[in-house]
């Protein structure tokens, strides 16, 4: 199934495939009661492999369970069967990797100011105040918030609030970032921003990606390799390889060769179940 | 689009200039002019009411049945000066006071309780909210029987009022706590207790202060039920006085004390709202 991607950044420093930055998803099935007392089959049987530094990216209809599959890999669900490895689990607990979540409503405190938002990830680590404090300060200004350190979030425009949520998970460094469609709330020019941005971050300090888009062009912008869903009930129907290098040039990615034909293909394997009206039917939540 | 401030010129990695800034706040002098004629507006409207009401009494109306402005203004200035008015106000105050205290905590901590457990939640609710249909006013002959004719029958009063109002605000707000920043916290590495300090008491202070808010009108209304029913100190006492001797103007001044004792507390729990949901404002 696992045909080979482009590994980024992976030079010899690094822990083989298998180390703290990978996720392994194995034969994962989940359902719903939904209020009427149905069960709705959300994830059938899903398997995949996220190589350590991969952008992997999962694009699917509405509805098709990509959320669910995230929400059961950071571990807020538990699935009904099935199993997730996050890394070495089953090593020592400092030896286990920290994992981000990045959401589509930035899930800032409104309550926190910039400044004490970022540092959220350093206090329950028990990081000294005055390092948080650094540490912080010093991500405000990488993502272009210095001088908004002491804003709330309600003071602050939607594309600042998500360089902000990313601030916030980055700080801590995490070896696996989870992203449940981080950019679709912005506009278009803000969110190419961003996303240029944000590949920035990851080429300067590599990381494990797992990110879920319904924007096909967003998705082979970003990543390494694009699993595609089918509607209800999600299943895997295709890892398609993303052939084009790096560093990716986020703005006129359109124009690479052999966009085009990605584009399409992707697109195929969703329109198959547009067409079954799995997706977006009035039934679909 | 505005221009970002400060850090215009800063080419550290991620820095966009492509998104929207808010609009520095204004401070306009238009915006404090427009607030002056409102209140000059709102001034004029009380004048002309007060010089109706002064007009219509003795004319239309009978002045034993509602005195006139003046009549009360003087009453006023008359009775606060006497030693036994400030006995009654420092009696409906602790009463006003204790009563508001044990409502507003017992609703809080009982709100919170049934919020933060589903299992008792489901237990309790339907017992409060038909405890909750009983006319509290209609307890007080029992407040009377169980805590005697001085402060502690009003004070039951008023909190059994006030326990009500803070425990629906409490309760629905645990009930909608914010579910998307308690799993962003959680898998950020937050403990229980951290989520419960930094993501479910703080997302509770809107309601808290709601209830707080509204706590303190019904709090006086528990007093002075309970003053009514049987006592022999404080405002309502002296109210009750007042019509039984066809008093108006001393009915209207008790009335004027009232509301300047509510108007108090209001003016306390906005100095704590301002500071705690600083985060909502500007």
């Amino acid at each position: 199934m696992l045909s080979r991607g482009t590994v980024r950044n992976a030079d010899a420093a690094q822990p083989a495939a298998g180390g703290t930055g990978a996720l392994e998803v194995r034969n994962v099935s989940h359902s719903f009661r939904t209020p009427a007392g149905e069960t709705m089959d959300a994830l059938q049987d899903v398997s995949l492999t996220v190589r350590e530094n991969e952008f992997f990216t999962v694009v699917g209809p509405s509805g098709c369970g990509k959320s669910t599959l995230l929400n059961i890999a950071v571990g807020l669900i538990s699935p009904d069967s099935g199993s997730v490895r996050v890394g070495t689990d089953s090593g020592p607990a400092a030896a286990r990797p920290t994992i981000g979540y990045i959401t589509q409503d930035s899930s800032l405190l409104p309550w926190c100011t910039v400044l004490e938002n970022i540092m959220i990830g350093l206090e329950v680590r028990k990081v000294p105040k005055a390092e948080r404090r650094r540490r912080a300060s010093e991500w405000a200004r990488t993502v272009g918030l210095a001088g908004f350190e002491k804003h709330y979030p309600r003071q602050l425009s939607g594309g600042m609030q998500k360089r902000c949520s990313i601030a916030r998970t980055m700080v801590y460094d995490p070896d696996i970032v989870f992203m449940d469609e981080p950019f679709s709330a912005l506009d278009a020019i803000t969110r190419a921003v961003i996303q240029k941005a944000f590949l920035e971050l990851c080429e300067a300090s590599p990381k494990t990606i797992i990110f879920i888009t319904h924007d096909l062009t967003e998705a082979i912008a970003l990543s390494d390799r694009v699993a595609v869903m089918s509607g209800r009930p999600g299943r895997i129907k295709a890892i398609v390889d993303v052939p084009f290098g790096r560093p990716r040039d986020v703005y006129h990615v359109t124009q690479l060769d052999g966009f085009d034909e990605l584009h399409e293909r992707l697109w195929s394997l969703l329109d198959v179940d547009l067409a079954n009206g799995a997706a977006g039917g009035p039934d679909s939540r | 689009m505005a221009v970002k401030p400060a850090s215009g010129a800063d080419v550290s990695v991620a820095v966009a200039a492509g998104d929207v800034v808010p609009p520095p706040r204004k401070k306009a002098g238009g915006k404090s002019r427009r607030r002056l004629t409102l209140i000059g507006l709102q001034a004029l409207a009380v004048l002309v009411i007060l010089a109706l009401w002064q007009v219509l009494s003795g004319r239309v109306i009978a002045t034993f049945l509602i005195s006139d402005p003046v009549d009360v203004v003087k009453k006023l200035v008359g009775i606060i000066q006497t030693a036994t008015m400030w006995t009654d106000i420092s009696v409906t105050a602790q009463e006003l006071v204790v009563g508001y205290a044990i409502g507003v905590a017992g609703g809080a901590v009982v709100g919170w309780a049934l919020g933060m457990y589903r299992l008792s939640g489901s237990v309790f609710e339907p017992i409060i909210n038909a405890v909750n249909g009983i006319p509290k006013i209609a307890l007080a002959p029992v407040f009377l029987l169980w805590f005697g004719l001085g402060i502690w029958s009003k004070v039951a009063q008023a909190s059994m009022i006030v326990f009500f109002v803070m425990f629906y605000n409490v309760y629905m707000g645990m009930r909608n706590a914010p579910e998307p920043l308690v799993n962003v916290v959680s898998v950020i590495g937050g403990s229980r207790i951290y989520i419960l300090r930094k993501v479910i008491f703080p997302s509770l202070a809107v309601p808290i202060f709601a209830g707080l808010k509204a706590g303190v009108p019904f709090a006086m209304i528990g007093v002075i039920v309970g003053e009514f029913v049987a006592a022999d100190k404080g405002v309502g006492y002296y109210a009750l006085e007042a019509t039984q001797q066809y008093d108006a103007a001393g009915l209207f001044a008790s009335l004027v004390i009232m509301v300047v004792m509510v108007l108090i507390g209001l003016a306390i729990v906005n100095i704590f709202q301002r500071r705690a949901l600083r985060w909502q404002q500007g």
